[in-house]
């Protein structure tokens, strides 16, 4: 995934010192705009992507319906509004530079753990399919639950073996289990595999 | 790599490959053999030194496989082999897997995710000795009665009769397969409450073990089992 920053503030001489404070430590992407209108062209649903946003002069809406992969947004107090403290989504323009780098930080770290606890291995139709084997469905079964083919169940236990390396049903199982697929608190694991 | 031969001192073999410790194990050879030959070796132990050389060198290179020569051998003696080499799975290898992966995963019975790969574990454990047992005490019996009965002409026990060998083929695919599973879910998936060097004493077990076990596999299905479908065929006419 890559990162960009973009910054919004009809404001030069916050965008370009906030910019530049910025380019202190982050090398990767970043579009600095005094006018909204191009936000739209320059917000990626690509990357990882932190928007630095005037407060009252933009609003959520602005930022369109990305749930698949949203910016996280850090609100910079328009110039007439009393500043308030840095929180992880809004900017204290009084902060120093140790604090929005830190603020930076944060975010993408965060973003960071997020995609770590995810299962990452497999997609997520092969995710449900895995479910159902490790609960110890059969192919027809799986096919009735998730409406596919049965030739398409096949296929994705395919994929998921070469993938994983796990043959087994018990094997997959076990995967299942340690990869929260599975909600272990209703099952006896003793007996599972 | 190279193939031994029987002019070769049996102590430079062990240094080239120290995994064929338990291989010679099986023949009755203890160390402190000095410098003799593996010609002398099998002359003090009274091995037949073509079928040691053959299923050393077997062991030692996945390459080398002379299947014509291999089926040349009596059939009983590649399962007292065989027979060997499961004693020493069963009395020691696997115990001490199994004594490893306990230490590995720790008394703490509480955590579900290291229970369930004990579980996995112990359902391998069980299929592994299962069909260990089978082979000892079914199909190697089977197999010395049908050589004896085809030399002395003779026909099949009773006991054995409608018997086959087929089945034993599927049943080595399982259990590699969930022993595959088993690393994989190990070396790849596993989580962080481990110690380090307990689960590499593991793995470095299950690794010995499977490569064993490959070699082990290999002899039963290339060379057992057709040398066998040839002596049922025997018995069938007659």
């Amino acid at each position: 995934m890559d990162r960009k920053i973009i910054i919004v503030h009809r404001s030069e001489i916050i965008r370009k010192g906030l910019a530049a404070i910025i380019r202190q430590r982050y090398t990767g992407e970043m579009a600095v705009l005094s006018d909204k209108t191009e936000l739209e062209e320059q917000y990626n649903e690509c990357s990882d992507t932190i928007i630095f946003a005037e407060q009252r002069y933009l609003v959520t809406e602005d930022f369109g319906n990305s749930s698949h992969n949203p910016a996280k947004i850090v609100w910079i107090p328009s110039c007439t509004s009393v500043s308030s403290k840095s929180t992880d989504n809004s900017l204290n323009i009084y902060a120093n530079q140790d604090d929005i780098h830190e603020l930076i930080f944060k975010l993408w770290k965060g973003k960071a753990d997020e995609n770590r606890n995810q299962v990452q291995d497999l997609s997520a139709r092969e995710q449900d399919v895995l479910k159902l084997v490790a609960l110890g469905h059969s192919n027809k079964e799986i096919a009735d639950m998730l409406y596919i083919s049965i030739h398409t169940v096949i296929s994705h236990r395919k994929n998921i073996t070469e993938k994983l390396g796990i043959k087994s049903i018990s094997g997959l199982t076990v995967y299942a289990v340690l990869n929260k697929l599975i909600d272990t608190d209703n099952i006896d694991l003793e007996s599972f595999v | 790599m190279s193939v031994f031969t029987a002019e070769m001192r049996l102590s430079s073999v062990i240094h080239q490959n120290y995994l064929l410790l338990p291989v010679i194990n099986r023949f009755g050879i203890r160390l402190g053999f000095r410098d003799q030959t593996i010609e002398q070796v099998c002359a003090q132990y009274n091995i037949n030194t073509a079928l040691f050389l053959a299923l050393l060198n077997t062991f030692n290179n996945e390459e080398y496989f002379p299947e014509k020569e291999l089926k040349t051998f009596s059939p009983s003696l590649l399962v007292d082999y065989l027979q060997k080499t499961h004693t020493y799975y069963l009395s020691y290898l696997v115990p001490n897997i199994e004594k490893l992966l306990d230490k590995m995963l720790g008394t703490d019975t509480r955590d579900t995710k290291l229970k369930i790969i004990r579980s996995f574990y112990s359902e391998y454990n069980d299929e592994l000795l299962a069909h260990i047992t089978r082979e000892d005490e079914k199909v190697f019996p089977y197999i010395r009665a049908l050589q004896s009965a085809v030399k002395e002409l003779q026909p099949l026990p009773a006991s054995f009769a409608g018997y086959s060998i087929l089945r034993f083929e599927k049943e080595h695919n399982d259990i590699d397969e969930k022993l595959l599973d088993l690393k994989n879910i190990v070396i790849k998936y596993l989580e962080p409450a481990y110690d380090d060097n307990d689960c590499n004493a593991f793995l470095f077990a299950l690794f010995q073990f499977e490569r064993d076990l490959q070699d082990h596999t290999r002899i039963e299905n290339k060379i057992l089992i057709p040398t066998v479908l040839e002596l049922e065929k025997a018995i069938k006419n007659g």
